[in-house]
């Protein structure tokens, strides 16, 4: 069993793609599942935001907190 | 590569733009540590996140479609004929991957990479202090990903349709990058508004002191070093000129984006000499400011950098100098007239430095070749459509358009409470607990 399209060099000129699951199927399905994660990221990082900017309204902040802080 | 001179010149390029991909990430360190400095300490972390995860966000959206667009779009489509097949260029492509028929492909594509976060990271610097990580990142991939490798392909491609049909000559990007993403971050700020604080009631500007001048200086000269290799990757290192158009008989050179001939250590001079124009009129419109000496340095590289591939060097530092000048003032008008806050600077020294430099190339290279590849010529005309094209319509219009919708999402901008508290203000508080927690644990072990 091997999971790319060659198994020793001795016909280096037969080698094209080297990396592992070659086929259109798999590269289609990997291309799937990187493109959703790249959308989920987004749609996490928004609602990270969101819950972010809500605690600052909520614990009432002011523009002096940030010196307070760093004294 | 069956005999050691192909492999020689297949290597010796793949080495090249290598070697510039290297050098261009330091334009990415350099606008990290700008943006940095410019902004006040109780925005660091967010400013300086904001601009980070542009690499990873539009890598891997430039790898799904942002390659492809540029070999499928010259055409516009449908202005000169239809989508080109650029199979070869897709997110499922061979070409793509690591394989022993092509050595080029992935230099070439991270080249143009470097170039995609070089145009979101000079939208992000305009933007600082207010505008919410989740909005500019989607915009980064708009910009990055998308609009200024549409107009790569319009204008950057040797058979794109503004180069075949305006003549349009921009071989180190005054528009192609710069215009596009001024205009883009102009778009931006329209919708954005302005700091809290930075204009009075009765319309006066504050200025909003860089938190810290010599992070900003060590950012500029960052970007500065990273621009030769912007120089460098905008050429194609060796080409067979003579052979493909210029008389048969084999003659190698080194070319620009468009296939014409120039020479690396011609470039070298413009490049240095426009800088030099820039920085002179810099120091003097502002009395030896060193934000102002350092960006208008900048502003003289981008304005004279569509010519940059055949001036004479003196016209090179002239050009810069003059681009430097109008980039200054029409900052401080716009800034005044329309209280715009841009607090890097970029709209001037990207975008308006780019479109005064590609206003005055059409004069300066008028009746140039424009391409090796038809009859089209530079003419003052085509370079200014083009960068009314490369300002308004794809930097313009595409952000005012994606900044109201993230507005009327309340998407765009953070809330008020959190920009004058600032919006590392959680992040502080956590450090200041975990110092204190750990004072107390050391003086009682």
């Amino acid at each position: 069993m091997a999971t790319t399209n060659y198994t020793s060099y001795e016909n280096l000129a037969d080698i094209t793609i080297l990396s592992p699951f070659p086929g259109s199927g798999s590269i289609l399905l990997m291309f799937v599942v990187c493109f959703v994660f790249w959308i989920v990221f987004h749609v996490k990082q928004i609602n990270a935001e969101n819950k972010h900017y809500d605690e600052i309204k909520r614990r009432g902040f002011d523009s002096s907190s940030a010196d307070k802080m760093s004294e | 590569m069956d005999n050691e001179l192909s492999a020689l010149n297949v290597i010796f390029t793949e080495a090249y733009y290598w070697i510039t991909v290297v050098m261009m990430f330091l334009i990415h360190v350099g606008f990290c540590m700008y943006e940095v400095g410019v902004s006040r300490y109780k925005n660091h972390q967010h400013t300086l996140m904001k601009n980070t995860l542009i690499i990873p966000l539009v890598t891997i959206t430039f790898y799904f479609f942002g390659w492809w667009i540029y070999f499928a779009f010259p055409n516009g489509p449908f202005i000169t004929g239809g989508l080109l097949d650029a199979s070869f260029a897709s997110a499922t492509a061979i070409e793509m991957t690591p394989n022993m028929s092509d050595h080029i492909m992935g230099v070439f594509w991270a080249a143009f990479l470097l170039f995609s976060w070089t145009a979101a990271s000079i939208v992000s610097g305009a933007v600082i202090e207010r505008i919410r990580t989740g909005a500019f990142l989607i915009l980064a991939v708009l910009i990055g990903s998308c609009m200024w490798i549409i107009d790569a392909a319009w204008g950057w491609h040797p058979n794109g349709w503004m180069v075949q049909l305006l003549g349009y000559h921009d071989a180190y990007a005054s528009g192609v990058i710069h215009a596009i993403a001024g205009g883009f971050a102009l778009g931006i700020l329209v919708v954005l508004g302005a700091r809290i604080g930075k204009f009075n009631k009765d319309g006066s500007a504050n200025t909003i002191i860089p938190r810290s001048p010599w992070l900003v200086t060590v950012g500029i000269f960052l970007i500065y070093t990273g621009f030769w290799g912007f120089y460098a990757a905008c050429n194609v290192p060796i080409y067979n000129a003579g052979a493909d158009y210029g008389g048969g008989a084999d003659l190698f050179t080194a070319t620009n984006i468009y296939l014409q001939p120039t020479t690396l250590s011609g470039i070298t001079i413009n490049f240095l000499m426009s800088l030099s124009g820039g920085m002179l009129i810099g120091y003097l419109v502002s009395k030896g400011d060193s934000f102002w000496t350092y960006s208008l340095g900048l502003a003289g590289i981008i304005g004279a950098s569509c010519g940059n591939d055949v001036y004479h060097p003196y016209q090179a530092m002239i050009i810069g100098g003059v681009v430097a000048y109008c980039a200054y003032h029409l900052h401080h008008w716009v800034e005044n007239k329309y209280k715009i806050d841009d607090a890097v600077g970029a709209v001037a020294v990207h975008g308006y430095a780019g479109v005064v430099g590609l206003l005055i190339s059409g004069f300066v290279l008028w009746g140039m070749p424009a391409t090796p590849y038809g009859d089209a010529v530079v003419t003052p005309w085509g370079q200014a459509i083009g960068a009314f094209i490369m300002f308004f319509v794809l930097g313009f219009l595409p952000a005012w358009i994606g900044a109201k919708i993230l507005n009327s999402m309340g998407m765009l901008r953070v809330p008020r409470e959190a920009e004058l508290a600032g919006l590392d203000i959680l992040e502080m508080e956590s450090r200041s607990n975990d110092q204190a927690t750990f004072i107390k644990a050391e003086r009682g072990a």
